[in-house]
């Protein structure tokens, strides 16, 4: 059996079947192909990856010494008010705000927590304290706080006056203050968490 | 039981299958008719495309040209040589005398298109003023006058004449490419005298062709598996001393946790670390206020201090602790005198930074 078909339909037909052919040699050999490169090529960057930080980790291996960790611990120990996973919070704070108090002279009436915050690998408590005494000793509190070891920071503070001392020709001067703080202090445990392995060994 | 296709299927596949592509191939080339087929005027030549086989390749081209011309006008008729060159495909351009090429223009219906050919070996037969098996032509549509109509431009030659010139190319050890009637020396061919040998070339060349772009195509393709290999044979090289680098981090896999820790409670703790002192902001403040004026009360919330006191003169109290360097000072209030003794109160606002 024959067909006649028009010119233009066959060069249409032939067009179809050019396109049709270029798409099934690009979606069956070509384009895997390509993904299979690709693939390949995405796996070798990430072996570079791996490979540059385990050079860097091994040559940071070769600087680092026990001595160093140790002293880089002891100081870092004296910035917090407690280092170690059990230890009581509460009484290492007050500890350190009421031996603060007394080496300035200023008198404690209350001491309390107010609230426990982790900040990454930083544990943040913070304490209301309420006390009393002259302008030289609230001065000297506040310098003491700020030069303080285990750190110290002054979040909230308030004056009120309770007493003042008339001066003619001047204004009175005030011989006694009531000071409200609120501070805050720091603790982290220094000891490792379990140690994270990569790679294989 | 046969299992497969017999030999006679598997030809008639094939049978079916050429007929298939050539009249798809046939089809695609329809499309651009003129880029084939172009020419502007006419003139009585022929061009002439031979492959130089390599014991000739050492002659020169004067020489050669010399031999050729010598050789060719005894045996055929012609006006002159015009050009020969380039080393391999070499184009001859030969003048012949103008009874050797005829031009004929026939009017034909539109139906005769898709058989051209035949529809102009019929015409020929009463049209050309030889006989027609003394001819070669070739033929292509100049124009289509109407919906009706095309007008077919037929080039003819001499199949005498024809047939010595591929006889004589042949004597001379060349191999012949195509001959044919071009219009001006380009190397191209407008129209092609079907010779028999002219067609075996053809097609041979046209299998080189084939075999040079399926060869450039797989040496494409070929590509990606080597790349493949090359990455895998690589990434293998690097996942070694990957590994052995690894083992060694590993045994020291706990100093290594220790000294990230400590990195890390510094880097937090330093975060939480005001960046202003409080005893430097009010040393800063108590040596910037003019002697009459003077604080009653301190409150200190997160940054912002609160300052409020009495000054016999707060504008100039405000001027004195523009100085301040430490953070941005503001005027909050400014209470009015109450009494003949006590100074104006006052409120401010100071942004440690």
């Amino acid at each position: 059996m024959t067909f006649e078909i028009s010119p233009g339909i066959h060069k249409i037909v032939s067009i179809a079947l050019l396109l049709t052919l270029l798409a099934a040699a690009w979606g069956g050999v070509i384009k895997p192909l390509i993904n299979l490169d690709e693939g390949i090529l995405n796996e070798l960057e990430d072996t570079y990856f791996e490979l540059n930080r385990s050079s860097r980790l091994t040559e940071e291996l070769e600087r680092l010494s026990e001595d160093d960790l140790q002293k880089q611990q002891d100081s870092l120990r004296s910035l917090l008010i407690w280092a170690d996973a059990g230890a009581n919070q509460e009484s290492a704070i007050q500890a350190t705000v009421d031996k603060l108090m007394q080496s300035s002279g200023f008198s404690l009436g209350s001491l309390r927590i107010v609230n426990t915050s982790v900040h990454g690998s930083v544990s943040r408590v913070s304490v209301d304290i309420k006390g009393e005494g002259d302008e030289i000793a609230l001065i000297s509190l506040i310098a003491a706080i700020e030069k303080n070891q285990p750190l110290l920071i002054i979040e909230q503070m308030g004056t009120q006056v309770l007493t003042t001392m008339p001066i003619a020709g001047q204004p009175p001067a005030v011989t006694r203050l009531g000071v409200e703080f609120r501070l805050s202090g720091f603790g982290a445990s220094l000891n490792s968490p379990p140690s994270v392995q990569t790679g294989n060994e | 039981m046969k299992v497969g296709f017999s030999n006679s299927y598997f030809f008639s596949i094939a049978a079916y299958l050429n007929k298939a592509v050539a009249w798809w191939w046939q089809g695609l080339s329809d499309l651009w008719p003129e880029k084939f087929r172009s020419f502007t005027s006419k003139a009585q030549s022929i061009l002439w495309k031979l492959e130089k086989p390599l014991s000739q390749m050492d002659l020169s081209e004067e020489s050669l040209n010399a031999y050729i011309t010598q050789n060719l006008s005894q045996e055929i008729s012609i006006s002159s040589i015009e050009s020969f060159h380039v080393p391999k495909d070499t184009p001859i351009i030969i003048n012949l005398h103008a009874e050797d090429l005829l031009f004929l223009t026939l009017l034909l219906p539109g139906s005769a298109q898709s058989k051209l050919q035949e529809a102009v070996n019929f015409q020929l037969i009463t049209e050309a003023p030889l006989p027609r098996n003394d001819l070669y032509f070739d033929s292509h549509i100049a124009r289509r006058i109407d919906k009706h109509r095309i007008e077919v431009q037929v080039d003819i030659c001499k199949k005498e004449t024809v047939n010595a010139l591929a006889s004589f190319v042949e004597r001379q050890g060349f191999v012949n490419i195509s001959i044919g009637f071009s219009a001006e020396p380009s190397e191209k061919l407008d129209s092609i005298f079907y010779t028999s040998s002219a067609i075996k070339s053809a097609e041979s060349q046209s299998r080189k062709m084939i075999l040079l772009s399926t060869c450039i195509a797989f040496s494409l393709l070929a590509f990606s598996p080597l790349l493949y290999t090359a990455a895998s044979l690589k990434m293998h090289t690097l996942s070694q001393r990957n590994n052995e680098l690894q083992a060694k981090v590993n045994r020291y896999a706990d100093l290594l946790a220790k000294r990230g820790r400590q990195e890390s409670i510094t880097t937090d703790l330093i975060k939480q670390l005001p960046r202003y002192r409080l005893t430097n902001a009010l040393n800063q403040i108590a040596s910037l206020m003019p002697s009459t004026a003077w604080i009653t009360s301190i409150k200190f919330d997160q940054g912002v201090m609160q300052l409020i006191g009495n000054a016999e003169n707060p504008t100039t109290l405000m001027q004195a602790l523009a100085h301040f360097s430490d953070g941005q000072v503001k005027l909050v209030s400014v209470a009015n005198q109450t009494s003949g003794s006590t100074p104006a109160q006052f409120e401010i606002s100071v942004q440690l930074q």
